[in-house]
């Protein structure tokens, strides 16, 4: 069966001789309307000034640069200004820290070096007494 | 040819912006879509063969955008038609979130009874009364013969009086303050 379907097209719409429509004048002024109601709502809200993809580069650049280095120039300050209050410790005796090691925690003093006790820390001078009691061998003299 | 986007979106972003305005109904969604316009414009830039206007091929775009969102819209709502007629539970006191928001001015203008048109003839009067395109360049972004366009304005326009005559006849059928209490007068 061959497919014969009855189109029912729609009234074609009236036209002048420039080929303009022809509108009645109840859907002229309808059409008018429409112009003016979006004129208003265009008016009531305006695009937003739009940015441009470079000022969108700069910005990001500079929040960046805002949000990265300005914490890390915080952490700076605030570390030069806790290794500044710290208490200043005192000189650290390079004889005895220039001694090699028998045990990995306390250095030992060679034989014939000269180790100032004056200078030593208490649990400094417990642990050079203790190797002298570990190795009653070793050669050792105290002088005043 | 070699788009400039940056020039391209200063230049139109703003007439865009209003036929967004004027199909949505609302601004934020005018603003995505608007936007998402000239996303694609910087995604497919490229294509762009110069033989039209820039701003019909935008146009073009923005009415493919917008209607992919009346479409996923539509399907919102039917879905969530099907899940609320299976369970008919209590009476919402307000709009879901996926509720459209227009506002006021948009709800009172003619172009919230154009949104309730088919999709030729409400685009066709958008490009036509909104933004005063002619009907070749109408044509040209619908894609369609310009009898077509002709015929879908004059249609469109008759829908639209038809509507507004309905709305009238509603309005005149119906009490101005429904919830007054009148026994007394009687």
């Amino acid at each position: 069966m061959q497919f014969d379907p009855k189109l029912i097209h729609p009234e074609e719409p009236p036209l002048i001789a420039g080929g303009e429509l022809d509108l009645p004048g109840d859907l002229a002024a309808l059409g008018e309307q429409l112009s003016a109601d979006a004129a208003h709502l265009a008016a009531c809200y305006p695009a937003a000034p739009v940015q441009s993809a470079a000022a969108g580069r700069s910005s990001a650049w500079k929040m960046y640069a805002a949000f990265v280095l300005g914490p890390s120039l915080a952490v700076l300050l605030v570390a030069v200004i806790v290794w500044q209050s710290l208490p200043e410790q005192p000189p650290v005796d390079r004889t005895a820290a220039a001694v090699p090691a028998t045990s990995p925690a306390i250095a030992t003093p060679h034989a014939g070096d000269t180790v100032s006790l004056v200078e030593l820390s208490g649990p400094e001078l417990e642990a050079l007494l203790d190797l002298l009691d570990r190795d009653p061998d070793r050669v050792t003299s105290i002088s005043f | 040819m070699r788009l400039d986007i940056d020039q391209t979106t200063q230049e139109h972003f703003a007439r865009i912006h209003r036929a967004a305005l004027v199909l949505c109904g609302n601004p934020w969604d005018a603003d995505d879509l608007a936007q998402e316009t000239f996303l694609v414009l910087a995604g497919q830039g490229g294509a762009f063969q110069g033989r039209s206007s820039i701003y019909t091929w935008l146009y073009g775009i923005l009415l493919n955008l917008d209607r992919r969102e009346r479409r996923r819209y539509g399907m919102r709502r039917r879905k969530l038609r099907v899940i609320w007629d299976s369970q008919p539970t209590t009476s919402a006191t307000s709009p879901g979130a996926n509720a459209a928001a227009e506002v006021a001015e948009w709800k009172k203008s003619l172009w919230a009874r154009v949104a309730n048109l088919p999709d030729g003839q409400r685009q066709a009067l958008v490009l036509r009364f909104s933004e005063g395109l002619r009907y070749e360049e109408i044509a040209e972004i619908l894609e369609c013969p310009l009898g077509t366009v002709k015929s879908r304005i004059f249609h469109g326009l008759g829908a639209l009086r038809r509507l507004l005559d309905e709305e009238g006849e509603e309005s005149r059928q119906l009490p101005a303050f429904p919830s007054e209490d009148l026994s007394h007068a009687v």
